[in-house]
């Protein structure tokens, strides 16, 4: 047995990685990631997945509606697997392990919370902390964040456009996406943030006058990183790109999934009951050889049930205001 | 009486000082009291044995900037409530405010330490369970900045702590009906009562009669309510259950689910003006662009979506039904 399938297996039975181990996966996964192009191209079929936000449970509810973990079935995950969730660590090993055992099965594109900054912040940085002891395997898998596609293209022309959170001002067309250099921390501003962080908005209207185009069409994020974008941007860069979608994940939707714009983006959302609380569903969308859209809805595992010994499913404590 | 459910809900005071004061840390507040009182649950949970000073610890870690931001917006609606309250007295003319499960809050302090004139003009008074009401004149006492605010003569021990401008009650609000009568109170001045996360926690009849003995002994009365409103939805049905895994029950959110509903139960009461706002808005309508700009450079926030669908999920009442 391989050291990935020896870890995959680990993962599986929920029962801890150790550091040296972790250290090849990462190693490995860093070789497949750097030769991979900003905008990694993706045969159909595939199931796109949204924010994973280290509910490991519900990662393994998703491949089991999505038809299977790979080499089963395809996949396509646009970023945000660490943070807010108990087990970022567990969802990210297993995600970079079958993506080292099956480079063909599965995509991994950054999210904003693939970042230093925002992981010492959300969680991440303190789970590895607490599991290990030592920041080194939060070290380690920040190295792997670097590496990680920025975008992907699924169905070639004609297809869909895939990024965690939006479009960019400064991107036109995807040959802008491809000259970035994706190799360092996630910046403050720039089209690689912008790519990461910015969110479709209905309120941002839409004007005819090019000269007024950044004015309405962009919208200040409340975020404080990317941008607001309102139905032009999108319409003209399916146009530009030839694609008919843009999907991408970034914005937690009650019903898992929600289409914009005369259905030329789509919010895909992966987390159900978000944080142990925010009591939303969650949804994948399929992409067929026909170019056909097939979303898969479903809901958060009752989390009194299932679970091990290695990682017991206790009840985890959300935070309101008492 | 159930004493397990009753430790469940005086340890909910823990979680407003461990968020307050996580707040304040990263300076979305300002509190020059709060390390007092952090530092007496610390020491209180020393006492406890390992296992609480432990998970004391791991309470006053600081929060995310989800729970930082509500903590914030929280405050923010009550201080403008009570501030509003205050702005309608005279000069001079003197008011009460009575605190419902007060807890650890230090507002009695703030309000006289900012302004001296307050100290002749605001009778305070915090109701809380007696082992609360315990420990926190333990720490007045042992501190002479409170001691002094509060105008403590001397460490008498009876229970409470009753002063010139300061009663601390150690009452069962389950006892509170109409003709009860709260020690030192003067039911002919204009009286606030906050209720911030209290009323919430008793049974409906229970709070009911609160209410009821409110609006029997003070004529002038207006209330300042911060609840949880389950917005009869998936995320209110979630904190049920999660709040319920805890051993935390708050029928109110059930009862008045919505802000109409917590409207109609006040009118119902007899008050006259009535208002309801959820804190989702307070986040976006009652902050001055000076204040939202501030709050935004604080701390970086990853999701206004879950933002807002958590402070939906709260909301602010003022009830009064004050003689012009």
């Amino acid at each position: 047995m391989t050291s990935i399938e020896e870890a995959i297996e680990l993962l599986h039975e929920c029962k801890h990685v150790p550091e040296p181990l972790v250290r090849q996966i990462c190693a490995k996964a860093q070789e497949i990631l750097v030769e991979e192009s900003n905008v990694q191209l993706v045969d159909t079929p595939v199931v796109i997945c949204g924010d994973i936000h280290g509910q490991f449970h519900d990662l393994l509810t998703l491949f089991a509606i999505g038809g299977g973990e790979p080499p089963n079935a395809a996949y396509l995950f646009l970023g945000d697997f660490v943070d807010r969730g108990f087990y970022s660590l567990e969802c990210f090993l297993l995600l970079i392990c079958l993506k080292v055992r099956y480079p063909d099965k599965i995509t991994l594109i950054r999210g904003n919370h693939e970042s230093r900054q925002i992981t010492t912040v959300y969680g991440f940085y303190d789970e590895c902390l607490r599991k290990y002891g030592s920041a080194s395997v939060w070290r380690l898998c920040c190295g792997v964040f670097d590496y990680l596609s920025l975008s992907a293209l699924v169905g070639g022309p004609g297809g869909v456009f895939c990024v965690h959170g939006g479009l960019s001002p400064t991107v036109k067309q995807l040959d802008h996406v491809r000259l970035i250099d994706r190799k360092q921390e996630v910046p403050h501003d720039g089209p690689m943030c912008d790519l990461l962080w910015s969110d479709p908005d209905d309120s941002v209207e839409d004007a005819d006058d090019e000269a007024m185009e950044l004015a309405t069409s962009w919208g200040v994020s409340p975020r404080g990183a990317g941008y607001l974008f309102g139905p032009n941007p999108v319409h003209e860069f399916n146009q530009i790109n030839n694609t008919t979608l843009i999907a991408r994940a970034h914005q937690l939707v009650m019903e898992g999934y929600k289409e914009m714009f005369d259905q030329s983006l789509v919010t895909v959302w992966s987390a159900p009951n978000y944080c142990y609380r925010c009591g939303n569903v969650a949804a994948v969308l399929e992409i067929t050889d026909s170019m056909e859209r097939q979303y898969k809805v479903f809901h958060a595992k009752d989390a009194d049930v299932g679970g091990n010994e290695g990682m017991p499913m206790k009840k985890p404590v959300a935070e309101y205001f008492l | 009486m159930n004493l397990r459910k009753d430790k469940v809900v005086q340890s909910t005071d823990g979680d407003a000082l461990s968020s307050k004061y996580s707040a304040v840390q990263k300076g979305y507040l300002q509190d020059e009291f709060i390390d007092l009182f952090v530092a007496g649950s610390k020491q209180a949970a020393a006492q406890q044995g390992p296992g609480s000073a432990r998970k004391v610890v791991a309470q006053f870690q600081p929060k995310l900037p989800l729970i930082n931001r509500g903590t914030f917006v929280r405050h923010h609606a009550i201080d403008v409530l009570v501030d509003r309250f205050l702005a309608a007295k005279k000069p001079g003319q003197r008011v009460q405010i009575i605190s419902l499960g007060a807890g650890s809050d230090t507002r009695p302090f703030s309000l006289w330490s900012s302004k001296p004139e307050n100290r002749d003009e605001i009778l305070y008074h915090e109701i809380d369970f007696a082992v609360s009401v315990e420990r926190k004149r333990d720490i007045i006492m042992q501190d002479s900045t409170l001691r002094e605010l509060v105008g403590a003569q001397e460490y008498d021990k009876t229970t409470g702590m009753h002063t010139q401008r300061y009663h601390l009650h150690g009452i069962d609000l389950r006892s509170i009906g109409p003709g009860f009568v709260l020690p030192g109170s003067d039911p002919s001045l204009a009286t606030l009562i906050i209720s911030e996360c209290c009323l919430c926690y008793l049974e409906p009849d229970q709070a009911k009669q609160v209410i009821f003995w409110i609006t029997s002994e003070f004529t002038n009365s207006t209330i300042v309510m911060y609840e949880p409103l389950s917005g009869q939805d998936q995320f209110g049905q979630v904190m049920i259950e999660n709040l319920a895994s805890r051993g935390i029950s708050i029928p109110s959110m059930t009862k008045f689910p919505s802000l109409e509903s917590q409207i109609e139960r006040f009118k119902a009461a007899g008050y006259t003006e009535v208002l309801a706002t959820s804190m989702d808005v307070i986040h976006d309508e009652w902050l001055s662009p000076e204040e939202q700009q501030r709050i935004h450079g604080l701390e970086f926030l990853d999701e206004r979506e879950e933002l807002l669908l958590l402070l939906k999920h709260y909301c602010v009442v003022w009830a009064s039904n004050l003689t012009k």
